[in-house]
């Protein structure tokens, strides 16, 4: 496997009732914004690239290999936040991470305890329902933290975030490109401080 | 192998703050066990040779209260997600949750199907031997449910589908286990092989309908 290739790779993917086309090339150190309209199929890229949704054409190739036949590969060097929290509202916000990452196929990186103080959750006893949106999703954002992945696909990761925490996500994203990571974001905002990052913008005409 | 302890142990925490959701299947059990005999003669040799039969037939349909639980709220919640994109086995983490809903659907039936065993006129040794055949019917169940659940994961909630897939696979489990209650080594042997063959099969039939089913519907 050689280590000049591309994290993620795209090639010529087609939802047919969306967007047809899209291809690009994700390496170590490079972010990727996936932008459009509401309804433009961000989310559905999103899916595709994590292997939780097929595409109708096309390929998506982990460091050249098709994500369906490494799947376990890619999966442990990669994480995802979706657009859903996938926190359990009746577990504290230390429980649901202590569970996503001891599950993580991936290497753990920093304890769960630091990983949500580090994203600025400071009631990591209270259960998740009790919570606001902003902080259930820094709870899903601390597991970018919490398990070492070359590769991130983040579905909306600023929504409901306040500028202090869009500032520490800005933070935590460029340290991971500066440590030679990948990002492939939907989002309709820009981090904080943003890293150089290039831009797909989904719609009609893709 | 861990994997399957994580995820057990956070159902059974997650069933634990929900005592509603442990509590309706045994309860449901009772009541319909109960009720059956006040349509029966009330001569203790019908209510004897009706019991397994109803008890087991109970214990069915109490099994199809706790499919919703099983992935719908993984999948709201995107937990689901989460799960199937740690890079573990699919078909382990099947195997977790059918292993959760196991104990949290047969354990509370074990308590509870003795004193519906005595409700229903039923000797000490064919309860005894209830007791016994209990791990291995509910353990049918709990794959049944976890493959019918799975299956049903990606669409809308629909507990008639649910049942109509679960209770005729249901079936030989029912007629294996009654069999046994009421004597002889070759009804238990067959329910034996039954739990062998679903244990062994419905784990990977139902992860790949996880994983299909899961896809976003487009």
């Amino acid at each position: 496997m050689r280590d000049d290739a591309p994290l993620l790779e795209a090639k010529n993917l087609c939802l047919a009732r969306l967007w047809g086309g899209v291809s690009f090339a994700l390496r170590g150190g490079e972010m990727l914004l996936i932008t459009g309209e509401n309804g433009a199929g961000k989310t559905s890229l999103v899916e595709i690239l994590c292997g939780l949704a097929e595409p109708d054409g096309g390929a998506v190739l982990w460091r050249r290999q098709n994500i369906r036949r490494a799947a376990e590969e890619y999966r442990a060097d990669l994480i995802y936040v979706g657009h859903k929290n996938g926190v359990k509202s009746e577990c504290t916000a230390l429980e649901n991470l202590s569970f996503a990452a001891a599950l993580h196929c991936g290497p753990a990186a920093l304890p769960p305890e630091s990983a949500l103080q580090k994203i600025g959750l400071a009631e990591i006893r209270k259960p998740c329902g009790q919570l606001s949106a902003g902080q259930n999703r820094r709870a899903a954002l601390a597991r970018l933290l919490a398990n070492r992945a070359r590769l991130w696909i983040l579905d909306e990761p600023l929504a409901a975030l306040d500028d202090s925490a869009r500032e520490i996500f800005g933070c935590i994203a460029a340290a991971h490109l500066a440590g030679g990571g990948g990002i492939a974001m939907a989002t309709h905002q820009t981090p904080e401080h943003p890293p150089a990052a290039h831009v797909l913008r989904l719609g009609r005409a893709n | 192998m861990r994997c399957v302890w994580l995820v057990l142990r956070r159902d059974m925490l997650l069933l634990s703050r929900r005592p509603g959701d442990l509590l309706l299947p045994p309860v449901f059990f009772a009541v319909v066990a109960a009720v059956f005999p006040l349509a029966l003669a009330p001569s203790p040799e019908v209510l004897r040779s009706a019991a397994p039969g109803v008890i087991w037939s109970a214990a069915a349909l109490s099994s199809l209260l706790t499919q919703d639980f099983l992935f719908r709220g993984d999948r709201e919640d995107g937990a689901l997600e989460q799960m199937l994109l740690s890079g573990r086995s699919a078909a382990l983490l099947v195997l977790a949750k059918a292993a959760a809903h196991w104990l949290a659907f047969g354990a509370p039936l074990a308590v509870v199907s003795p004193l519906l065993g005595l409700w229903l006129a039923m000797d000490g040794g064919e309860i005894a031997r209830m007791l016994w055949i209990l791990p291995l019917c509910a353990g049918v169940f709990s794959m049944l449910s976890v493959f019918a659940a799975a299956l049903l994961v990606g669409g809308r909630p629909n507990h008639f589908l649910g049942a109509l897939i679960t209770l005729p696979l249901c079936a030989p489990a029912v007629i294996f286990a009654a069999a046994a209650v009421r004597g002889g080594t070759a009804p238990l042997l067959l329910l034996a092989a039954l739990f062998a063959g679903t244990a062994t099969v419905l784990p990977w039939a139902a992860a790949g309908a996880l994983q299909t089913g899961g896809e976003k519907q487009r």
